[in-house]
């Protein structure tokens, strides 16, 4: 161990560090849409094109949930002809079963909310970045719930503290969440519903008003995106299945 | 490098707290801390490519889930005896903090940030542009086990201090308190307490 190699080995540390803490205070606010910086409606209509998609995350547009057409010429003329949006079926949804009850509503099944388009989110109340999608939940479940939207939250517990009912019942008031909660303590349906019986909080599935699963997102961000599919399901309607 | 970050800052997140455990077990392992770190860093991000492009779906619960805690209390109770060459008991070290992060990486559930969810959403299509970032991000979520490592080479008196026998002990027994807890799937209820008694 020559004082040599220390030397570099503290060189490069001090290097990543530094690195690290630059790209912090000068990447992070031009690359992330957080809870802080996006919860209004004005902040989210600000970065946005006419045809509802959002420009400053055009990276994290999955090409198989979202298609649209040349969005990114967006500039190149004064009134693009808005390209429909085009939203992949993922398939019928699962159902919520072996809950260990509601909280939020009279509901006792997902089939209750058959014919509306339905947030379905799989979170738990302690994680952080569960925390910070709720902002834009009360922001649209305010603007689209008369419209036939609702929110479904699938509490998920990590820790057996995030499972005992009265502290979810805190949380949901100290988080502000008013929309219904379904109480999957073991989760069992937050693997059921996951593939391959993995697991991540948050994941966001959006469902039509057939059933069918046609948005999904692990983790935050994309909150133009899933706002502009909300807003087409609610605008556009699938054709009735039998 | 939004990756990168995103791993520094989940060093916080109450999901993190399963890895860090016993990845401070590993760097009390002594010998060789640096290559005791990559191999963890290496170990981890393997396994959580894998997991994110659904190459590995084992759930982490199960006969299978406690078996690798079992072996894992053998390995730790085989670098524990001490014996042989000092080759071999750094190969020894080697298969343990590769079996201790692999284990406790299936175990993790993380919790997703925008930069992970692009790697998490992207790899289930395509995973081979997200290997890297993946790499950053394990990279970030480790770097103070980077810098532990650096600085035993740095000060060689903290290296020495790393290096004792009761440090090392210390650092197997929490090895194998991990791969016990995991065998009898208690690991997350402990790893519950910590979290509460640490008021993340």
């Amino acid at each position: 161990m020559g004082s040599t190699s220390a030397g570099r080995a503290a060189a490069a540390t001090i290097a990543l560090i530094a690195i690290g803490l630059l790209t912090w205070v000068f990447v992070k606010p031009a690359d992330n849409e957080t809870a802080a910086s996006a919860p209004s409606a004005a902040s989210a209509a600000d970065d946005r094109v006419p045809n509802g998609i959002d420009m400053s995350q055009d990276n994290n547009v999955r090409d198989d949930t979202i298609t649209n057409n040349e969005a990114a010429d967006s500039d190149a003329t004064p009134e693009p002809t808005p390209e429909p949006l085009e939203l992949e079926n993922f398939g019928a949804r699962m159902s919520l079963d072996n809950l260990d009850g509601w909280l939020n509503t009279d509901i006792t099944s997902l089939d209750d909310l058959n014919g509306q388009v339905v947030l379905v989110e799989m979170w738990t109340f302690a994680c952080r970045n569960c925390k910070a999608r709720i902002p834009y939940n009360q922001q649209w479940y305010e603007q689209y719930k008369d419209q036939g939207f609702e929110i479904v939250g699938v509490h998920a517990p990590e820790f057996s503290f995030e499972a005992e009912i009265p502290n979810i019942e805190q949380a949901l008031i100290d988080l502000g969440v008013t929309w219904p909660v379904a109480l999957d303590t073991n989760k069992r349906n937050f693997h059921d519903w996951q593939e391959g019986r993995t697991g991540y909080w948050p994941r966001s599935y959006l469902i039509d008003q057939n059933g069918d699963i046609r948005f999904d997102h692990v983790g935050e961000g994309k909150y133009s995106d899933l706002e502009a599919a909300i807003e087409h399901l609610l605008d556009n309607p699938p054709a009735p299945t039998s | 490098m939004g990756a990168l970050v995103e791993g520094i800052e989940s060093i916080t997140l109450v999901c993190s707290i399963v890895l860090f455990l016993p990845a401070l077990g590993a760097l009390l392992l002594g010998r060789r801390p640096g290559l005791l770190t990559a191999t963890w860093i290496m170990t981890g991000w393997l396994m959580a490519i894998a997991r994110f492009a659904l190459v590995w779906t084992e759930p982490a619960t199960g006969a299978r889930h406690s078996l690798t805690g079992l072996l894992l209390v053998g390995l730790a109770w085989a670098a524990w005896q001490d014996g042989s060459t000092y080759n071999v008991r750094v190969a020894i070290d080697i298969a343990l903090v590769a079996m201790t992060s692999a284990l406790v990486t299936w175990t993790w559930v993380p919790c997703v940030g925008s930069e992970l969810g692009n790697i998490i959403n992207g790899a289930r299509t395509d995973p081979w542009p997200q290997v890297l970032p993946t790499l950053l991000f394990m990279t970030g979520l480790f770097l103070p086990m980077i810098a532990i490592a650096a600085a035993t080479n740095a000060w060689p008196k903290l290296a020495d201090i790393i290096d004792r026998w009761y440090v090392r002990r210390a650092g197997i027994a929490l090895i194998a308190l991990v791969g016990a807890l995991v065998a009898v799937t208690l690991y997350d209820d402990v790893a519950a307490e910590l979290a509460r008694r640490s008021s993340l």
